[in-house]
């Protein structure tokens, strides 16, 4: 006779988990095996305690009740598309960088623009003022004499100078004369 | 229309979010899988707790399943995913295999012991039978209820808990010897003490 039956290969049988020609073995077995088959008949019969227990029928409310969760969770949708979310910090980030550098090139262009306009009025000063210098310098240089002495004719050369007008009455002047 | 074509339609209708289609699915697989959970967990209100969240994920995530002919085995894995879920928070429970939490002596009247035959489908016989089921180790428990209870093919088991087909077999098998010895401790050796004797 062949040794007895494995419990796990009894297990598989009654699970019909064998192939056909193992279950044949099987079968054959338990025919000649009283052992074997009280084995098989024990294993059966927890199984067909376990199978008779009543199913347990679940709540005739609960498909209302998942059915209301979804219903709150697509309200709780709904409005949260017709109120603007607030953008995530990646995405303002990512929109305020482009906008903080066109700032950065709008303000260093104009500060650069100023500062090239500024420069070239300066030059163009000095330009102005090296050109009148060195007209007064040639001026100064055909007329000098080291050895004139200014003297009160001098004076009368020029007629603004306050020598010549000591002596001439002045036509805007509406007090009289002093002695 | 075939079972197959009324679940794929089903499934595409529930995709699109068809209320009607949602509660198709629901009734279709309901009842299955809140005893599948009430077996397992062993208790109504925590069995009505997780079938409800485990459809509300079904629901929300039915986009994500490619086949339709799947969703069975897809819903049981959610609903397994939650148990297991439930157990880490309430830490009732010992995940590890060899864990097997013995006696059930405490959790049962003693009167129990006596004559079995008048005890079969009683009151009394279903608490033994869920404490039976109860002392067992998660990973032993959700494969029992499965291939005895429930009566799924070994590869379908496999596919939902995630493990090989021969891990399956074999918690299958211990499963069953550990829930041979705990029933003797209640019906008595004329369950089946002899049968063993003899076949060592």
């Amino acid at each position: 006779m062949t040794p007895h039956l494995s419990e796990d290969l009894i297990s598989q049988w009654i699970d019909r988990e064998l192939d056909s020609r193992q279950s044949e073995l099987v079968e054959e077995h338990l025919k000649d095996c009283e052992s074997c088959r009280a084995l098989e008949s024990e294993m059966s019969e927890a199984d067909r305690l376990f199978r008779a227990m009543e199913p347990v029928e679940p709540p005739p409310y609960l498909w209302t009740r998942i059915a209301a969760h979804l219903e709150a969770a697509t309200r709780e949708e709904t409005h949260k598309s017709l109120i603007p979310p607030l953008r995530p910090a990646w995405l303002r980030a990512s929109l305020l960088a482009p906008a903080a550098l066109l700032l950065l090139t709008i303000v260093s262009t104009i500060a650069y623009v100023g500062h090239r306009v500024a420069a070239r009025t300066q030059l163009a000063a000095i330009a102005e003022i090296d050109r009148a210098h060195s007209a007064l310098l040639v001026l100064n240089t055909k007329n000098y004499n080291p050895f004139h002495v200014p003297t009160e004719v001098d004076a009368g050369a020029n007629p603004f100078a306050s020598a010549s007008l000591r002596d001439e009455p002045n036509p805007f002047r509406t007090s009289p004369h002093r002695p | 229309m075939s079972d197959d074509s009324k679940l794929r339609r089903l499934v595409e209708d529930g995709k699109r979010g068809e209320t009607a289609a949602l509660q198709a699915i629901y009734d279709e697989f309901g009842s299955r899988i809140f005893n599948f959970l009430y077996r397992v967990v062993g208790s109504r209100d925590d069995a009505e707790d997780l079938a409800q969240q485990t459809f509300l994920i079904t629901i929300r995530q039915l986009g994500s399943l490619r086949d339709p002919a799947q969703l069975e085995s897809w819903i049981y894995r959610i609903a397994r995913n939650e148990v297991y879920q439930r157990f880490r928070k309430k830490k009732v429970a010992s995940l590890d295999a060899e864990d097997v939490s013995g006696d059930v002596q405490d959790l049962v009247e003693p009167g129990l012991h006596a004559q079995p035959e008048k005890l079969l489908l009683n009151e009394e016989l279903r608490q033994v039978l869920q404490a039976v089921l109860d002392s067992l180790p998660v990973k032993l428990r959700e494969v029992f209820v499965l291939a005895v209870v429930q009566e799924m093919k070994y590869q379908t088991i496999a596919d939902i808990v995630g493990r090989s087909l021969l891990s399956v077999k074999t918690d299958i098998y211990r499963a069953r010897l550990f829930v041979k010895q705990e029933l003797r401790k209640y019906l008595g050796n004329g369950y089946g003490a002899a049968a063993e004797a003899k076949h060592k």
